[in-house]
């Protein structure tokens, strides 16, 4: 080929990629959304033009309109420097542009057209689009100009926009006061249900609570490739499946969390406790079945409190609203033994109230059959799944007060337990020595509520 | 010749690497333990047949009962535990008066044995409370019936072998075993001794 054929080539082809460059932005998603609203509060403003009997108010709203119409086709973003934040969303949801619609109010009740919902509301007035942007509440690809990747909707985008109540993890971010929070009530019944079923008794967050399990301190910032092998599809709610309306959408931390809750952990995570793919029997997750106490509204609020807990995002200091910790009430005796008994999330095993020892797979249990390996698996299974933790009020009057504050000191480790199987996986959860965490009063206490609650002894000796 | 050594070394390895996880699984009850031992589980988990002719049919009967690996303590955790542990409960049977009594007397006839808590334990309704609180955990499956045989066997023969005329060789012997402990396990044995539970 001649240097001038070559060179004429060339010419079109950089002519025909400035054609697609611009057909491609011609036709970028985005525009038909901003094009339509345009055209939408244009035709609003001459509604109101026509009913405006003031002649020059009505030319006011006449050429009001004929400028919207006008509107330059843009992407408009809101730029948050102090939460780095570039929220491009404006560019559809174009009624939350403050330079297009400047009072941030119209009568447009569908997305992405419609004005902000709680425009008029103290949680806006006091979180101006302007300085806290977007996605700083609702999380999401702010810098993204599709409606599947704006939303976070597609792979690798490890913050997806928060969908019902449980946007009101974003207020836990920045409010430590967040439990007396107006507009943050469902993420303050999350933290309450959180520590009324115990969960904090395995779960320290913050360094508060237990250490059975993980810290829970930094949860909403867990990877997505941390729940890479955690199998959704087993996850019901309702009895169905998680919905997955978008690419992989249903594979996100607040489906991990809600997962968790409404359903039987060991289900979902059954691992290998016969040791059919490992050298080792693996138990199944040990976190109780919490199904029968927690029902889907009060997982939504724990899902929502937890959604909050970040120390990945750098939110500057004067972002941050302190509060003192909430005042503990004053009691004594039994009853601030009872308390006790809940602010150390001891029911996380031993159940509300002290009521019910919860599961301890493969731990010994009452009303397990003799082991006998010739049994099926699925009947072991069955057998392993009855090993439980101990029902405190049969225990308890057992002990003396000492005796019990110095056990709970003490903690018992795991290798105490009696496996129901002895090939099968040793019993993971065990209960942590409390020394040092539980005041010398507070143990009083409990030791005192414990041993009253303890059933009268019957067995003749 | 090198490659025959080389092959029964490469054996011993993969059979050592692979029976590992099958030995942690299947630990005896003695040997799991003495992973997170108390000096009581380095004693024997019977009784000498001398020592035990000598006990009534009853408490004979509770001491069967806590070495069975059927039903009985030792379906969970090894009858040394029991068998070797410091506790001593004062005769007197079920009268909390009866047992202070005895308490006092003993405590007037033989002071030394108050004056190492790691040789003796001595308390009213010491064993009643631990057979009880061991019948209440989870899956234990002891009645009540094989409960009391087995406190009685257990308040019986603290007081005959640790009390009395035998005291010198009970304390002996319960020395060597936390002797035993501090060799062994040493970390445990502060472990213990920090927690007063030596």
């Amino acid at each position: 080929m001649s240097y001038r054929k070559a060179f004429i080539v060339s010419n079109a082809l950089v002519l025909a990629a400035f054609v697609w460059a611009f057909a491609k932005d011609f036709y970028a998603p985005w525009r038909p959304y901003q094009a339509k609203y345009y055209q939408m509060a244009a035709d609003e403003l001459d509604k109101q033009a026509a009913a405006e009997k003031d002649e020059k108010k009505s030319a006011d709203l006449k050429v009001a309109a004929k400028k919207m119409r006008r509107s330059p086709m843009e992407i408009k973003q809101i730029i948050s420097v102090d939460l780095g934040r570039f929220d491009r969303c404006v560019t559809c949801h174009v009624g939350m542009d403050e330079y297009t619609n400047t009072t941030l109010k119209n009568n447009f009740t569908e997305h992405p057209y419609k004005a902000h919902p709680k425009v008029d509301t103290a949680l806006i007035k006091a979180h101006p689009f302007n300085k806290f942007g977007c996605t700083s509440c609702h999380s999401g690809q702010g810098l993204a100009t599709t409606v599947e990747a704006a939303h976070g909707w597609v792979k690798h985008w490890e913050k997806p926009m928060l969908k019902g109540v449980t946007i009101q993890g974003s207020c836990v971010k920045c409010h430590d006061n967040f439990e007396t929070l107006k507009g943050a009530e469902v993420a303050a019944q999350g933290k309450k249900l959180f520590n009324k079923h115990g969960c904090q008794g395995c779960h320290a967050i913050n360094g508060k609570g237990g250490v059975v399990s993980v810290e829970l301190g930094d949860i909403a910032d867990k990877p997505f490739e941390r729940i890479a092998g955690y199998n959704f599809k087993k996850v019901r709610i309702d009895g169905k499946e998680l919905p997955n309306e978008h690419h992989d959408s249903h594979w996100n931390l607040q489906n991990w969390i809600r997962a968790h809750i409404v359903n039987d952990p060991a289900v979902v995570t059954p691992n290998d406790p016969f040791a059919h793919y490992n050298s080792e029997p693996i138990p199944p997750s040990g976190m109780p079945d919490f199904t029968k106490e927690i029902g889907k509204d009060e997982a939504e609020a724990i899902v929502a409190y937890l959604s909050g807990l970040t120390k990945e995002e750098i939110i500057p200091y004067r972002y941050h609203v302190t509060a003192p910790p909430a005042k503990e009430p004053q009691l004594s005796g039994a009853a601030n033994g009872k308390r006790v008994y809940e602010k150390y999330g001891c029911q996380g095993c031993h159940g509300l109230e002290a009521k019910q020892g919860r599961r301890r797979f493969n731990a010994a249990g009452d009303g397990q059959k003799e082991y006998d390996e010739k049994m099926p698996e699925a009947e072991q299974l069955e057998q392993m799944n009855l090993g439980a933790e101990p029902t405190l009020p049969k225990l308890v009057g057992t002990y003396t007060k000492d005796e019990l504050i110095h056990k709970i000191e003490a903690g018992v480790p795991a290798a105490d337990a009696k496996k129901w199987s002895p090939k099968g996986p040793m019993p993971m959860v065990y209960m942590p020595a409390w020394k040092g965490k539980i005041s010398k009063q507070e143990l009083e206490d409990l030791a005192t509520w414990l041993i009253s609650i303890g059933v009268k002894d019957d067995s003749g000796f | 010749m090198n490659r025959k050594l080389t092959l029964i070394a490469a054996v011993a390895l993969l059979g050592a690497v692979f029976a590992a996880p099958l030995r942690a699984a299947e630990m005896t009850e003695k040997e799991k333990a003495l992973t997170n031992p108390y000096p009581n589980d380095f004693g024997p988990e019977t009784l000498p047949d001398a020592v035990l002719k000598s006990y009534p049919a009853n408490v004979q009967a509770g001491y069967k009962k806590l070495i069975s690996t059927k039903g009985g303590c030792a379906q969970c955790h090894s009858a040394a535990r029991p068998l070797n542990s410091r506790f001593v409960e004062p005769e007197g049977g079920i009268d909390d008066k009866k047992q202070e009594a005895a308490l006092a007397a003993l405590k007037k006839a033989q002071p030394e044995l108050f004056a190492d808590a790691t040789v003796w334990q001595i308390e009213t309704k010491i064993w009643s409370r631990y057979v009880k609180r061991m019948m209440n955990k989870p899956g234990c499956g002891i009645q009540k019936a094989d409960g009391k045989a087995i406190y009685e066997f257990l308040a019986y023969d603290s007081i005959k072998r640790k009390t009395g005329a035998n005291a010198a060789a009970w304390a002996a012997h319960r020395k060597g075993l936390v002797e035993q402990l501090k060799a062994k396990n040493p970390k445990r044995y502060d472990e213990l001794k920090e927690a007063k539970d030596l």
